[in-house]
């Protein structure tokens, strides 16, 4: 036990030299102290690290340098040098102390904020006490990547061979087939961490994979995403002379409460890997972005494209909403730099009038070009659209562009580019592309891929969810406050466009433009995706775009609770709008409504004890026939009945679908086209449907669990048991 | 500022004690729980069809094991044989078997209702 505490501590101090070190003396190196509070330093310095170090392992991996531990150690012991160097002189020159006023807490605040994160923490820690154990498929089937990337020190090709049948219905395995769901950024990190750690002796004879410190990771990343959101939130609101406590609101609506719902503790234990990546990149990204324009600092964009550059080599899934979270939000921030009064004043005069017609004249040209030459824009997918729905969207762009040639919408634009949007912004950019593009292309790039993800949905699972589903996947009491947050939000930014209240709700307003586009662009774009996905051409699994709603959602509650009770006490005087008992009593509902939700869903979450036992079987009998069994030849497991049998091709390290799995039952029933030989050649092993499977597909080996698919083998003059625990038996077929 | 550092400090503190805690009670179940009361048996070459050597694994507290080789329903030998938890036995018989007959093992843990068995088509 002193051993494993020793290698634990040795542990702890790898992810900080990996996650924590290299993101923190870029902070301080190349920001002004001024720029950042103790905090936010702190907190960004996870995504920057992580950030930095995918790009330099994909980087290095593409120009065929080995991924090893001493090529590693090398590698980021000479980034933190210079990082570190670059701190020292940084620290010389900046000598001033300027103390950053937003995240003052009180004494009560900063006990508060402590006693929340504590709850966190706890919460989720003992929800993993009977989660830590490694059995999740999800987790199994990434680390199995790791393995690879470990064992060949090479980027891997995410690959897998797959059973197909000939015309004569003749089964045979496939080459080696392109796999677009698995992205290299998802497993570098969780390879330097098993690399420099020496996970491998620690936990010998299993792999270093079949271990707790890949959901120790993503523990680290989850925790580090709820900070970002706090951090966030604060910015975003830095406004408002109340930001401490929405910040604070919002630390409790995401942290303790619902801290194990999906997208929290349930993707830690689950290695749900990139939704969890997902979820620290988007609010990081929104935070750079907002302090790149509301701050007018370039640097900070120049963040924002390398973050974007980690999110796409990441999580795709994650990438595609932020597209459409950012895309929304520019679109809002671009609507509130139009002055429509003089935009309806000007439509009619000779010169828009001009410009309208020039824009539909050329609209209807490249439509009756693109028909005639059948051509097809894939992410557009236009074809699809309803006619009337193409000359609205037409008439709508038009007026846009109109409008974007208004006087002050191009000095706000000049304006962008001026103090923001600098040349070496744009140089980065288009290094990022060319790295994309030419470099290592991200494997789901492609065609097929991405035209499966947009367009219009083609299964019912992909149409949308309903309003009431969306609220019980985002915590009813945080959805009802975080819509009246939104609601209100949306109220004061269109009264602070109007002539006569623009004024006062300017001085009044919680955030600035740039925190109303962002707050209110991410939320409405994630509810449309939710709800109406067939509008806006997402064909993606309706119920997981719904996960991404709750950090805006939790923002936006957080701010509505605090913002009602603020406007119902007038401070100055100690007077209520209405009766203190009465604020007092509303207040109290509601914080025990909120309370009771979040906590009914934590105790509704929790696990039952861990199948530790039935894994560690598996795991001995992968073990086993891992040494044992030749290279020709294949097995075939089960996955309704064995625990943690994900894991098995770990042990086996060759093909991605080795060993070939009897899928869960109803898979088979509800997909026609589904091979049936993995159903067959366990269920039905002595059918001359499974011989036929056995022969072609050259499966030697069965491995069943003995209470369930024992019979049919034990039964059957063909089959030698060779391996038996108290839970698996496994077979081995007779040559005939 | 004093106020942030109790803040940091405090989230350094619970993030690293939460990872220290869960790695622990991990290795304690991937080392202590896991190997309560099973264990296991296995031919040691499988592929070949003479040899009939094989090994019984035990991470049980009891450690008295019995077999008995059972050649085409006529009961060949009979032996017991101890081993340690923890610990992995090879049980070398020179039991020649015949391509045209099964042979089957079973394999029993003393004071266990249901045994385990091993065989050869």
């Amino acid at each position: 036990m002193l051993n494993f505490i020793i290698s634990q501590i040795y542990f702890i101090l790898i992810i900080i030299f990996l996650l924590f070190l290299p993101g923190y003396l870029i902070l301080c190196g190349v920001f002004k102290r001024e720029h950042f509070s103790a905090i936010e330093r702190l907190v960004l310095a996870v995504p920057i690290s992580f950030t930095l170090i995918t790009l330099l392992i994909i980087i290095s991996g593409t120009l065929g340098m080995p991924i090893n531990k001493m090529f590693l150690w090398i590698l980021f012991g000479v980034v933190n040098i210079i990082l570190l160097a670059l701190t020292f002189f940084r620290k010389r020159k900046d000598k001033t102390k300027t103390e950053n006023k937003l995240f003052n807490f009180s004494k009560n605040q900063t006990r508060l904020i402590i006693i929340l994160i504590a709850l966190t923490v706890i919460i989720k820690s003992f929800y993993l006490i009977n989660a830590i154990f490694p059995t999740s498929t999800d987790l199994a089937h990434h680390m199995f990547w790791v393995e690879k990337i470990v064992a060949t020190e090479q980027l891997p090709e995410y690959q897998e061979s797959l059973i197909e049948f000939t015309n004569e219905n003749v089964p045979y395995l496939t080459e080696p087939e392109k796999i677009a769901d698995f992205i290299v950024g998802e497993h570098l990190i969780f390879v330097a961490v098993s690399l420099l750690s020496n996970q491998k002796e620690i936990t010998a004879p299993l792999p270093s994979t079949v271990s707790s410190f890949p959901s120790l990771i993503l523990l680290i990343i989850n925790l580090t995403s709820i900070l970002t959101v706090f951090i966030l939130t604060q910015r975003l609101f830095e406004k408002y002379k109340h930001v401490a406590w929405v910040s604070i609101f919002v630390l409790l609506f995401l942290g303790p409460l619902y801290a194990i719902s999906s997208s929290q503790a349930k993707f830690v234990s689950g290695g749900a890997i990139g939704n969890i990546l997902g979820d620290l990149f988007i609010p990081t990204i929104f935070y750079f972005i907002y302090r790149a324009f509301a701050h007018k600092r370039p640097a900070m964009l120049m963040l924002t494209v390398l973050f974007g550059a980690g999110l796409a080599y990441t999580h795709h899934l994650s990438a595609f909403i932020f597209g459409y979270a950012f895309g929304f939000s520019l679109l809002i921030l671009c609507l509130l730099q139009i002055d429509f009064k003089q935009l309806l004043s000007d439509l009619f005069k000779l010169r828009s009038v001009m410009i309208l017609t020039i824009l539909f004249t050329t609209q209807i040209i490249l439509n009756y070009f693109l028909e005639k030459y059948s051509i097809k824009i894939p992410v557009l997918k236009i074809e699809e659209l309803k006619i009337s729905l193409i000359i609205i969207l037409s008439f709508l762009g038009n007026i846009f562009i109109l409008s974007i040639l208004q006087k002050e919408f191009k000095e706000t634009i000049f304006d962008w580019f001026r103090t923001t949007i600098k040349h070496y912004v744009f140089a980065l950019v288009v290094l990022v592309v060319c790295m994309f593009t030419f470099f290592y292309v991200p494997s789901y790039l492609n065609k097929d891929a991405i035209g499966s993800a947009t367009g219009a949905p083609t299964k019912s699972t992909r149409v949308g969810i309903s309003l009431t589903e969306l609220m019980y996947k985002s915590g009813e009491a945080r959805f009802t406050l975080g819509i009246i947050g939104l609601a209100i939000i949306i109220l004061i930014t269109l009264l602070t466009r109007h002539p006569k209240t623009r004024e006062y709700f300017n001085r009044i307003s919680p955030a600035n433009q740039y925190g109303q586009a962002i707050i209110i662009g991410w939320t409405v774009a994630l509810i449309a995706m939710s709800l109406a996905p067939q509008y806006l051409k997402v064909n993606i699994i309706s119920s997981r775009i719904a996960n991404y709603i709750i950090f805006p959602i939790t923002i936006l509650s957080g701010f509505a609770v605090v913002w009602i009770f603020d406007i119902l006490h007038q401070r100055r005087t100690d007077k209520t709008y209405l009766p203190k008992i009465l604020v007092s009593a509303t207040f109290t509902l509601v914080f025990l409504f909120v309370l009771t939700n979040g906590m009914r869903d934590n105790s509704s979450s929790l696990k039952e004890l861990p199948n530790v036992q039935d894994a560690m079987q598996t795991y001995h009998a992968s073990e086993r026939l891992a040494k044992i069994l030749k290279d020709e030849d294949l097995m075939v497991k089960d996955h309704n009945y064995i625990v943690a049998d994900s894991w098995i091709k770990i042990f086996f390290a060759r093909d991605y679908n080795m060993p070939l799995s009897r899928a869960y039952f109803k898979r088979y029933e509800t997909n026609p086209y589904r091979e049936t030989c993995t159903l067959k050649m366990i269920s039905q092993p002595s059918t001359p449907e499974a011989e036929q499977c056995f022969e072609n597909l050259n499966v030697s080996t069965v491995m069943v669990h003995t209470n369930h698919d024992a019979s049919q083998f034990n039964n059957s003059s063909d089959f030698s048991r060779i391996y038996q625990n108290d839970e698996l038996s496994v077979y081995f077929r007779k040559e005939k | 500022m004093k106020n942030q550092k109790y803040i940091i400090i405090s989230i350094v503190v619970l993030i690293l004690s939460s990872v220290m805690f869960l790695g622990i009670v991990e290795y304690r179940q991937r080392t202590e729980e896991a190997n309560k009361s099973w264990w296991s048996t296995y031919f040691v070459a499988p592929y070949d069809s003479d040899s009939l050597n094989f090994v019984i694994e035990n991470y049980d507290k009891k450690n008295e094991f019995s077999y008995e080789v059972i050649l085409d329903d006529e009961v060949v030998k009979t032996d017991n044989v101890v081993v340690e938890t923890g610990e992995n036995k090879l049980i070398e018989l020179d039991i020649k078997k015949d391509e045209t007959k099964s042979v089957e093992i079973k394999i029993n843990l003393n004071g266990e209702k249901k045994g385990k068995s091993l065989f050869k088509n």
